[in-house]
């Protein structure tokens, strides 16, 4: 009982440098600002479409969100672009970082809440959902490991991980083992269409082969939720492979839930302060921890800083 | 970290716990309606080898009698979002086409007169996509007073999609 608690709290608390939490922080809201402001300029769309198409998903409904119109909408984006560049370049302590990033969460929830209630709903946006609220809750500000931190980065790298065996669950809830010789990767790239992607449609065989293997991976990377080790790392490299292939033939990137990777890396290395706490330690350079590292966990839970 | 604070802490990963749970459950029984805690059914849809892949596409003429395709982002709709709403080998009701045309009027000049929602079909044998595609209109609107070729579309109206509840 004893190991199992142990084990319970180490996977959960294991202590993190709070400067990787900032810089995660940094990069997902850069990430925030890109989609709304680039690649997701679809929704922004959604105010002029006809009201009538509009089909409140379950949230939407119990918030009583009338569809969007061009005044809501620009309002909306104001809010996120504003808050979301407070998030990156703002100063201030815990609960100023924590009120932004929870403006960030709710407003971007708001957003994609308006996007997918035209009756098409792109899953992977889960990730980054919770990514924004445990950054609400886990701002990543203080120095030094902090047990919270490895808290809230753990949460993201669950959430980001059952994507995968959660979405072959889902094909074979949906279309059974047949999904494995069906012509599921075909139809992707008829309706689609890359150069790869209409070499690929004229070999059905690779196509299939693919699907097996696809589906077969997507089940055994939850294998990258061990703390350590390299069938982790390697399911990692998998996953961001899995992810250039679905690029290259189809087009689709699943930004807003890929970049939830780098939860994964050594962010801190990124950090000014951290490489300067590191140069001023006498054992310098051998604390650093990435992926399926363990080191002894030095200093404890940071104030605010 | 001190004992304490494991102490202090302990519903942390409890609601991580509930919250994969909960992702979980959404897989195995709850539909899109429940995003963001949905299936992750995204090309979970296995199409059998043999059978006809569709997309949709809309096409209008201006009153200056020029053809146009209209763009997705002239009427505020992604392609998935108008087949999500319309069984792709059924007509699209009127009431729905006359939006899209008031929303593209709306904003753009000069006006549509004539909308119809297209259906590109592309046979597949074996998995493998079959040249020559054919195309389907499954709804024709058009402005009143309107004198231009139109197509009769005569498909049956399906029962309305079930939407997130499918």
């Amino acid at each position: 009982m004893t190991t199992v608690r142990n084990w319970w709290r180490s996977y959960w608390f294991e202590p993190v440098p709070a400067e990787r939490m900032a810089v995660f922080s940094r990069i997902i809201h850069l990430v925030v600002l890109f989609t709304v402001f680039r690649t997701d300029r679809w929704v922004a769309q959604h105010a002029y479409a006809p009201e009538e198409y509009y089909q409140p998903v379950a949230i939407a409904r119990i918030l009583g969100l009338p569809a969007p119109d061009p005044g809501t909408m620009t309002l909306l984006q104001w809010v996120i672009g504003v808050s979301a560049v407070l998030a990156i370049i703002g100063p201030g302590g815990r609960a100023a970082r924590s009120a932004i990033n929870g403006v960030v969460a709710c407003s971007y929830l708001t957003w994609i809440l308006w996007a997918f209630s035209f009756a098409k709903v792109d899953h992977d946006r889960l990730t980054i959902i919770v990514t924004l609220f445990v950054l609400a809750a886990v701002p990543g500000v203080g120095r030094g490991r902090d047990a919270l931190v490895g808290w809230g980065l753990r949460t993201v790298q669950v959430v980001f991980v059952l994507a995968y065996p959660l979405s072959a669950i889902a094909k074979l809830r949906r279309s059974g083992i047949e999904w494995v010789s069906s012509a599921v990767f075909a139809r992707a790239v008829v309706r689609r269409g890359s150069a790869l992607g209409d070499w690929l449609a004229d070999q059905p065989s690779l196509l299939r082969a693919g699907q097996a293997a696809f589906i077969t991976f997507e089940f055994a990377a939850v294998l990258a939720l061990r703390r350590r080790g390299r069938v982790k790392v390697a399911m990692l490299v998998g996953i961001v492979l899995l992810h250039l292939f679905t690029y290259i033939t189809v087009g689709i990137h699943f930004l807003a839930h890929t970049i939830c990777i780098t939860s994964f890396l050594p962010l801190e290395r990124l950090h000014p302060r951290w490489r300067a706490d590191r140069d001023e330690r006498p054992s310098a350079g051998v604390e650093s921890e990435g992926v399926g590292d363990e080191r002894a966990v030095v200093g404890g839970v940071a104030p605010g800083a | 970290m001190m004992a304490s604070d494991q102490r202090r802490w302990w519903p942390l990963p409890v609601v991580s716990l509930v919250l994969a749970l909960a992702t979980i459950a959404g897989s195995l029984f709850w539909t899109d309606d429940a995003f963001p805690i949905a299936p992750f059914r995204m090309f979970s849809y296995g199409n059998r080898p043999d059978t006809v892949v569709r997309d949709t596409r809309v096409e209008g003429e201006l009153e200056t009698g020029e053809e146009i395709r209209v763009g997705w982002a002239a009427v505020g709709l992604r392609r998935a979002e108008l087949e999500g709403q319309t069984h792709p080998n059924r007509r699209v009701p009127d009431e729905n086409l006359e939006g899209l045309a008031r929303v593209y009027n709306e904003r753009h000049d000069p006006d549509l007169v004539h909308l119809q929602v297209v259906v590109r079909r592309v046979n597949m044998e074996g998995g493998k996509p079959q040249p020559n595609p054919t195309f389907t209109v499954i709804g024709d609107w058009a402005a009143e007073g309107y004198d231009g070729e139109r197509v009769e579309v005569d498909l049956p109206l399906d029962e309305p999609m079930p939407g997130y509840r499918r």
